[in-house]
């Protein structure tokens, strides 16, 4: 298909969408299932890739995302794009209660730090040690003791309440103690964009919604020594958390629903310049969803991200707060990286003027020895 | 004990020890652009050659081909090595590497350039040490204060950070840095040319006198004819990749024959 | 799916075995090799599975542990993928394997002749921390300049009065390579020393493999007066009682009791009897 851009291209635009359409929507298929049945089938079946939509369009709705990501056909990138956008026309009527996550029923907790800790490891579905084999999950051998359930029993409901790790490290004096405070200015980044340097709160939040690929490449170049910092997970938590709402009218805090968060509370290097004041330092890592990979990677950056608070030299590119803060939201970058399929053709004629007149009129030889080498 | 092996135009001290460095007929090219032309030199143990020109007249090329880093299109270096001079052409990359680092120092124009700003001052200072081989904390803590305090800088600041040094502790802690080894052959590359003039003065007072106490040789590179003539016995002058005029440094400097030398001299020193 | 003798084609694992011998031959050396995409995720220690498969024979008998466990989840699922695609004998105990794939442990029993430590290993440039680019670093262990490394230990003598390396302690092999031991803890350090076994080490993502041959000089870097000092033991085993064994500490309750048990669960079987 030929088109001439820009000028006389509405016809072409029209076609193109309609190509799109009719790849989402075949008319001559007898067979096919409704499209809100299909979107239920993508929540049920690549529930993963709806999170990560939520998580990077920073809107936690699972309709609103299967439908953007079968309108994207399973670009996530697209697909973010359109709940952001839909998110933008979103009016905002309350804060919710800050979420009480070490409260919430996990599917997955896992310490890396100690063998084991208050509220047990639990291992709940996970591919961490699954064989990478085609069709390994078909061919599973039974388990061993018919006897233990496999999931976990639920012990004695949701009244337990285990203080984590870091809480007792922090009784022992051997982390530092945390520092994230919200205030009217930094409360979303949204509302009030963050320049630079910004607060940790707006880094988090920037964090949180920023591409997942990019935060893991930035994180593992932590890793192989550019910004090194000796992570340790004191405890990944996955599950659902209650979101409580105090409405003013009412006064007093109800529930409204139940969202799936993933967290990570990273231990770091210890700090300090004297064998007194050395402690370990944080890093954290909170999303939406089940994405332990883009928590742990978070979590590593925040720490990176850290260096000049901890009197760290900034050296290495996952330290830069201005670099990762600037190029780590995947809808910026996916808009200025495509534009440049956009005609550019008056800037481009002016460059090939310019080389043309300088070919036209070459400069005479340089001089053999000039002063000044 | 004179030999007549130096160049005419290089006068030798009157010493019983040979040459640390011979430099014979160099000559080095970036593509056809020739940026060093038939240089050569000697200097000996206990004295300070001050190569002297204005910026691009190839005289830290030079020091570069010196000291190693460069290989000369044509021509020959030899160093002093731990078995007598050296052809530097001979020495593999490893044993270069442990000369530069031992027999060897250099100190350039930007301290910077040369610390380890994440690392303490005596952590810089001893490093030298622990690359010959000392594994012993004390003594190496012993030596960084004997050396800070040699280069006056107050023994407090032993574990500070470069980075909270002004820039002539800075380079003077490249010079504790360098010196350590005792080295046989200095490169001096503008030591001074970033610092306030009055900071100048202390400094090239210090490295006069530590140079004077080893009996090191040492390669000053400078545009700066005051510098040359505080520190320097001689002097070599360079202009379009050439040594055009060489001799004692009062010679040189109070008695220039070539045009340019006297044009250079009248410009910078008060008549 | 069928799949060949423990997962890679022959040619594979020949390549893997033809960089090992080099590895023997120059005793803490890193070599490159062509690692490849194993079914289990890199960091989980594909660096170790690919050699454990390049060396292994029918006749072999397999123990894997993680954390010195042989119940852990990682190697539970390494024991399983041999076992799988071997068919070959697996065993907990140390004194019956022939092979050991470990991560972050060496077992307190002793090694014997003929026995072939295989160690995953994360990280294998021991200067990283210190100088990322792999490039430079090829050349200091070229150079043998091994200041860096020494700078740090002497930085940390400084402000902490001890070196503060608890883990993947730096040692140099036969007084020529500087080596990182993988992430092991300093107390294992002493074991690699003269040891009859023969050691190798595989870093999968990082496409670096490396060894030590039995009976070679392992000495941790130390200054003369500062000798390696590893930490002990903080408390006897809550099980088997040793006093001597590497312990992992059990967070018991929300008040912070701690418990201390053996890391290795073989050597606390055996010495519980």
């Amino acid at each position: 298909m030929s088109y001439v851009a820009v000028k006389g291209g509405a016809g072409a635009i029209g076609a193109a969408h309609q190509l799109i359409a009719e790849t989402l929507y075949p008319k001559d298929n007898a067979s096919d299932t409704p499209v809100d049945q299909i979107q239920q089938q993508l929540d049920q079946h690549l529930r993963l890739g709806i999170d990560r939509i939520m998580a990077e369009a920073s809107l936690y709705d699972r309709d609103i995302a299967a439908q953007a990501f079968l309108q994207a056909q399973g670009d996530s990138i697209e697909a973010v794009f359109i709940v952001r956008a839909y998110r933008a026309t979103l009016s905002r009527f309350l804060d919710a209660e800050p979420l009480k996550l070490s409260d919430s029923q996990p599917q997955r907790h896992v310490s890396a730090a100690f063998k084991d800790v208050p509220g047990g490891q639990q291992l709940g579905a996970t591919y961490d040690y699954s064989h990478r084999l085609l069709g390994y999950f078909l061919h599973l051998p039974a388990p061993q003791n018919a006897a233990e359930p496999t999931t976990k029993p639920e012990d004695d409901a949701s009244e337990t309440r285990h203080s984590g790790v870091m809480q007792l490290l922090e009784q022992e004096g051997l982390i530092e103690t945390s520092t994230a405070a919200l205030t009217e200015e930094n409360r979303d980044i949204t509302q009030i964009p963050p320049g630079f340097p910004a607060s940790r709160a707006q880094r988090l939040q920037t964090l949180a919604r920023a591409d997942e690929g990019f935060l893991l490449g930035m994180a593992y170049s932590t890793q192989r020594g550019y910004g090194q910092n000796h992570p340790f997970i004191a405890e990944l938590r996955q599950g659902s958390v209650n979101v409580e709402i105090t409405p003013p009218e009412l006064g007093f805090t109800i529930c409204i629903g139940q969202i799936s968060m993933t967290e990570c509370q990273m231990i770091n290097q210890f700090h300090g310049d004297t064998p007194e004041q050395a402690t370990f330092t944080r890093g954290y890592g909170l999303v939406f969803g089940h994405n332990e990979r883009k928590a742990i990677a978070m979590a590593l950056l925040d720490r990176a991200l850290r260096a000049p608070e901890l009197g760290e030299k900034v050296q290495a590119p996952a330290q830069d707060e201005e670099f990762v803060l600037s190029h780590c939201d995947n809808v910026e970058a996916t808009g200025f990286v495509e534009h440049l399929k956009l005609p550019h053709h008056v800037d481009f004629q002016s460059e090939i003027a310019t080389l043309r007149a300088l070919r036209a009129h070459p400069k005479k030889g340089r001089t053999e020895h000039p002063d000044g080498l | 004990m004179l030999t007549s092996s130096s160049p005419a135009h290089a006068p030798k001290p009157t010493t019983a020890l040979g040459p640390v460095l011979i430099a014979q007929n160099l000559y080095f090219q970036f593509g056809n652009q020739i940026v060093l032309r038939d240089v050569s030199l000697e200097v000996f143990p206990g004295e300070v050659l001050a190569i002297v020109g204005e910026s691009g007249s190839g005289k830290s090329t030079l020091l570069n081909l010196l000291y190693g880093n460069l290989t000369p299109s044509q021509g020959i270096v030899q160093a002093i090595s731990t078995t007598g001079l050296q052809p530097l052409s001979a020495l593999s990359q490893q044993t270069l590497r442990q000369l530069q680092r031992s027999r060897w120092g250099y100190v350039c124009q930007n301290p910077r350039d040369a610390l380890r700003m994440t690392i303490s001052a005596s952590g810089n200072i001893i490093e030298r040490r622990m690359a010959m081989g000392l594994r012993h904390y004390g003594t190496l803590r012993q030596e960084a204060r004997h050396w800070l305090e040699k280069v006056e800088i107050d023994p407090a600041r032993l574990d500070d950070l470069p980075e909270t040094f002004s820039g002539g502790m800075l380079q003077r802690l490249q010079i504790a840095r360098t010196l350590i080894s005792q080295p046989a052959l200095l490169y001096l590359d503008e030591p001074t040319s970033g610092l306030d003039v009055s900071v100048q003065a202390a400094l090239l007072d210090l490295l006069r006198k530590l140079v004077s106490k080893e009996q090191m040789a040492v390669l000053l590179v400078t545009h700066d004819l005051a510098v040359a003539r505080l520190l320097a016995q001689r002097i070599a002058v360079m202009r379009h990749g050439e040594i055009i005029e060489a001799g004692l440094a009062d010679q040189v400097l109070d008695d220039p024959q070539h045009p340019y030398t006297q044009l250079l001299v009248s410009s910078v020193l008060p008549a | 799916m069928d799949y060949n003798f423990a997962y890679l084609d022959e040619q594979s694992k020949r390549a893997i075995r033809r960089s090992l011998l080099k590895a023997v031959a120059i005793p803490g050396h890193q070599l490159p090799f062509a690692s490849r995409e194993m079914p289990l995720p890199y960091g989980w220690g594909t660096g170790g599975i690919q050699l454990t498969a390049a060396i292994i024979g029918k006749n072999d008998v397999l123990k894997v542990i993680d954390q010195g466990a042989d119940d852990t989840t990682n190697a539970v699922s390494i024991r399983q993928f041999f076992a799988r695609v071997t068919g070959v004998a697996t065993t907990t105990k140390t004194v019956k394997a022939s092979i050991i794939q470990t991560r972050h442990r060496i077992p307190e029993t002793p090694l014997q002749e003929g026995q072939i430590m295989v160690y995953q290993v994360p990280m294998p440039e021991p200067l990283f921390k210190l100088e990322p680019r792999r490039t430079e670093t090829r050349i200091l262990h070229a150079l043998g300049d091994y200041s860096l490394m020494y700078l740090q230990l002497y930085d940390h003598i400084t402000r902490y009065g001890r070196v503060a390396i608890g883990y993947d302690f730096p040692v140099m092999v036969h007084d020529r390579y500087l080596m990182s031991p993988s992430p092991i803890p300093a107390f294992d350090v002493p074991k690699m020393h003269m040891s009859p076994a023969l050691q190798i080490f595989g870093a999968g993502r990082e496409k670096q493999l490396y060894a030590v041959p039995p009976y070679s000089r392992v000495v941790p870097l130390a200054f003369d007066d500062y000798p390696f000092a590893p930490l002990q033991a903080q408390a006897p085993c809550a099980i088997c009682g040793s006093q001597h064994s590497y312990k992992d500490e059990i967070i018991l309750d929300d008040k912070g009791t701690r418990q201390y048990i053996c890391s290795d669960t073989d050597y606390c079987e055996q010495h519980r009897c």
